[in-house]
């Protein structure tokens, strides 16, 4: 392999990894500020993510100078897709956890009650993060044996998500039928909570695109 | 550091002897140090005969035409020559062992693999024995053929694969230590293994001296160089970055040539 080609496919894989680093450290910043009451962790974690945009530009153009330069075939190509595609879903899910953040900024300066939701947010987001965690280790997973492990574990942690999200929903509308004067931010609640339950759906698609790079085979997403 | 332009065409154009017109037209060209230059173009646009005039082979054979300036810069000293000045027969080829040129087809002496990197060495003055071996095995490392040919060193060149000839004639040029290398299509008579086997030598190569390549194969010239010239009916037509070439040219004509419309 040529060295220029080499050096050009290692610093799209270091921003990718850099990006998908950041994006699962803002994720727990987040959950963080909302356990702790703390808004500056998640101010940090929308900062965390601000340029991600950007950094998903940059991927994109080395990539486009990379299948414009170097024709990438087999594996090679396999791979460059790969990155694309998984940036474009680190992107999206930087974009639910920063607006996540803003939410647990208003639950913190109490303008929502959630303490009945809180065992069961627990639990989701919780697996909302191991689904991620996995999804991102699987970019760099090696092995086989490795990637298939990961890629069970991403699908189990958000069938986790879709159950307790449903009984989220459920307890959600209990709540608005005792108190109907909260309906207004349990709306709102809802509608954040669901943007995060796509983080989970995208690291399935980031581990399928992780075992598309490593196996090959069609791309199903 | 600044980029620093080792070779600078000026205005150069160039009519083969008896021809009625100019193979070249009004070139304008840097080429810079330690980048690889690639020359690209269909068949006839005069990218070889470009090549060729860098380092004056073009006058093996009298009666050529030159106009404008090709202008080598002198490391030592940073100032810069017109190589079109030179007129004896001794300043050529110390010009040729300091612009040295690969061919599309390997041209190993008739004579030992050792022989083969020492001749140009032995032309040069070198005498020692022990300097000429040091010399050789270095120009034979730095050309990634070593560990194929150390045991043999004494057998004819004639006896190595097609790639393995043109890496010792990399070699043999490597071995004059030039500022510049000029590849006139150095793959295209080789098999796909031998031809990564060159590019990545050429891509090496390029930490030591300066490349000017001529291909007819876009993607070596897309993976390989640096800077891109496109030349048509003996003009040069754009000259770029790479990447600015391949991806976003300027000009219609690169663009219908880099994406397969015409040539």
């Amino acid at each position: 392999m040529l060295t220029n080609y080499k050096e050009i496919l290692d610093k799209s894989r270091r921003r990718v990894l850099a990006l998908a680093s950041d994006v699962l450290t803002a994720y727990e910043l987040t959950v963080a500020a909302s356990r702790e009451g703390d808004p500056e962790k998640a101010s940090e974690a929308r900062n965390l993510l601000k340029d991600a945009h950007n950094r998903n530009s940059k991927i994109d153009n080395e990539i486009i100078k990379t299948l414009a330069l170097f024709s990438p075939e087999a594996r090679d190509l396999r791979v460059v897709i790969a990155y694309l595609k998984i940036t474009s879903e680190l992107t999206r899910i930087s974009d639910y956890i920063r607006s996540y953040a803003k939410k647990v900024k208003m639950q913190i300066s109490g303008e929502m009650e959630l303490s009945a939701l809180r065992d069961d947010m627990n639990s989701f987001l919780e697996s909302t993060r191991k689904s991620l965690e996995a999804a991102i280790a699987s970019i760099e997973a090696e092995s086989e044996e490795k990637l298939e492990n990961l890629y069970r574990k991403v699908n189990v942690e958000e069938s986790k998500c879709d159950d307790i999200i449903s009984i989220l929903e459920k307890n959600i509308l209990q709540q608005i039928c005792v108190n109907p004067e909260d309906a207004e931010d349990m709306v709102e609640f809802i509608k954040s909570i669901r943007k995060l339950e796509r983080i989970s759906d995208r690291s399935v698609n980031i581990v399928k695109l992780a075992y598309f790079a490593q196996k090959g085979g069609k791309l199903k997403l | 550091m600044a980029k620093q332009i080792i070779m600078d065409i000026k205005d150069f154009s160039f009519r083969y002897a008896g021809a009625p017109k100019p193979s070249l037209k009004s070139i304008n060209l840097p080429v810079y140090h330690n980048k690889i230059t690639a020359m690209i173009g269909p068949s006839g646009c005069g990218k070889s005969t470009l090549l060729r005039a860098l380092n004056r082979i073009h006058d093996l054979y009298p009666g050529n035409e030159y106009k404008g300036e090709i202008n080598l810069l002198d490391l030592q000293n940073d100032t810069y020559f017109n190589i079109l000045k030179l007129k004896k027969e001794n300043e050529l080829i110390r010009l040729r062992q300091r612009v040295g040129m690969i061919f599309q087809k390997p041209t190993p002496f008739p004579m030992s693999i050792f022989d083969n990197v020492a001749y140009g060495l032995r032309l040069a003055g070198v005498k020692d024995k022990t300097v000429l071996e040091e010399k050789v095995t270095t120009a034979l490392k730095g050309s990634a053929i070593w560990n194929e040919v150390k045991d043999r060193l004494n057998d004819s060149a004639m006896g190595l694969s097609g790639g393995q000839q043109q890496r010792l004639c990399i070699a043999r040029a490597v071995a004059l230590r030039p500022e510049i290398l000029l590849l006139d299509e150095p793959t295209s008579a080789l098999d796909p293994i031998s031809t990564g086997a060159i590019e990545e030598l050429v891509s090496e190569l390029k930490k030591e001296l300066s490349i000017v390549i001529v291909t007819h194969n876009m993607q070596q010239a897309s993976r390989l160089s640096d800077y891109t010239a496109f030349m048509y009916l003996g003009e040069l037509i754009e000259y770029n970055k790479t990447d600015k070439i391949f991806l976003n040219p300027k000009e219609k004509l690169t663009e219908d040539y880099v994406t397969g419309r015409f040539g």
